[in-house]
């Protein structure tokens, strides 16, 4: 109610066709991810065209699957650097106006954790760790994978889950799977481990469990 | 006549002398530009051995292809890719290249996922500037790595080989007559990350 109150106060619903939910369902966020993740049969690249296309995509792509979601946008066209705020919208015919925190992987994990109830980490690992560090756990369909490539970026990357099974590209990797944006993969095992050869620096991840009462 | 000698010699002396300051000169500037080169030489090769050495220590032996790993086994693959990242780097940079080792042993102890070859290719060393005992380079370049993972319901090893294009950009320093990386940054070259 808030989020239609504040886009119908902006104008910014009649600007806007993405899909309006009202509670977080996991299900609708993977469905938006795997619909919109890349053009499967191309197997190029696959944009909504009601959104923006940013560069680096993940972030501004896991933050719509997370909205297709249910998970309504917060602090709708407050400042645009603060953590608690997480919205789009389309300012004019041009012109998107979003939070840092929709559009950047790093300021979407602190608005999650912000958030209340928001999101929570279930896990934060590198691969070494004991083990089960390449195995999920937890984690499930709609939640988020936060990925540091160890190169001293900080967190980088952003990915959604998606279910399980096998990894698209690599076809003998058989786990809990997630979409994602910037080099676009669809069902790719969730640490992404089959796709990163770099072995001169660690992959921390961080799995979020996103709460569904939002 | 013989004033026209006496006023030719000097001019000749002169003329003698110059040819001789800039053949002198010339042979200055000829080898410094080879000891230039000889020195950028040693970087481009301390460079290419660095970047390889990160990629390729920690590998096990052949007859290690599956399985747990013992701790003196462990113990050898840590002690010879140390030897060879020496050779390379010093530093924060060697203890944080040392710090990957140790990652990229541990995450094989198990035998859950297993490392059976890495490689860099297609390098290329974009500029090389040299101040006394500094050097600075940027490179670009393809790792790739060819690994498996035990998957967990059929016992079933999982092989992947990924290849990604990087960047690099590397601050060397010349420590007792040899080029080693005191820093290094890397990034995934647009297009290239996992």
């Amino acid at each position: 109610v808030k989020r239609l109150a504040s886009m119908l106060a902006t104008g910014a619903f009649l600007l806007s066709t993405a899909p309006v939910a009202l509670a977080y369902s996991p299900t609708n966020a993977a469905s938006y991810a795997n619909q919109w993740v890349r053009d499967s049969e191309e197997g190029g690249a696959l944009r909504n065209p009601d959104y923006p296309n940013f560069g680096n995509d993940c972030a501004n792509f896991v933050s719509q699957a997370l909205f297709a979601g249910g998970y309504d946008m917060q602090g709708f066209d407050g400042d645009t650097t603060k953590y608690v705020n997480w919205y789009i919208y389309k300012e004019n015919f041009l012109n998107w106006k979003h939070s840092m925190s929709w559009g950047s992987a790093s300021n979407l994990l602190n608005f999650l954790y912000y958030d209340g109830p928001g999101g929570s980490p279930l896990a934060h690992k590198t691969p070494a760790q004991g083990t089960s560090g390449f195995h999920q756990s937890g984690g499930a369909t709609g939640d988020v994978i936060f990925y540091d490539w160890g190169l001293g970026e900080g967190i980088s990357h952003v990915a959604i889950q998606v279910g399980y099974g096998i990894d698209n590209q690599a076809p003998a990797w058989e786990g809990s799977l997630v979409d994602y944006h910037t080099t676009d993969r669809e069902k790719a095992f969730w640490s992404l481990r089959p796709h990163n050869a770099n072995r001169a620096a660690t992959t921390y991840f961080t799995v979020v469990k996103i709460n569904s009462a939002n | 006549m013989a004033k026209r000698t006496r006023s030719r010699t000097p001019r000749l002396w002169a003329i003698r002398i110059g040819v001789v300051a800039a053949t002198f000169l010339m042979s200055v500037t000829v080898v410094a530009n080879a000891a230039a080169n000889a020195e950028e030489d040693k970087v481009r090769t301390a460079v290419r051995g660095a970047l390889k050495a990160q990629q390729e220590v920690g590998l096990p032996p052949a007859d290690l292809a599956a399985g747990r790993m013992s701790d003196r086994a462990k113990e050898a693959i840590a002690a010879a890719g140390e030897k060879r990242l020496r050779e390379y780097f010093s530093g924060d940079q060697l203890k944080f290249a040392i710090q990957i080792l140790a990652d990229n042993i541990d995450e094989q102890s198990s035998g859950e996922l297993r490392h059976q070859a890495a490689g860099v290719k297609n390098l290329v060393l974009t500029s090389v500037a040299i101040d006394e005992d500094i050097a600075t380079v940027t490179a670009t370049a393809t790792v790739w790595a060819r690994f498996t993972l035990l998957r967990e319901s059929d016992g079933e090893l999982q092989p992947a080989e990924p290849s990604n294009g990087m960047m690099f950009e590397l601050t060397l320093n010349k420590i007792d007559g040899k080029w080693l990386v005191v820093q290094e940054k890397m990034r995934f070259a647009p297009g290239e990350s996992p």
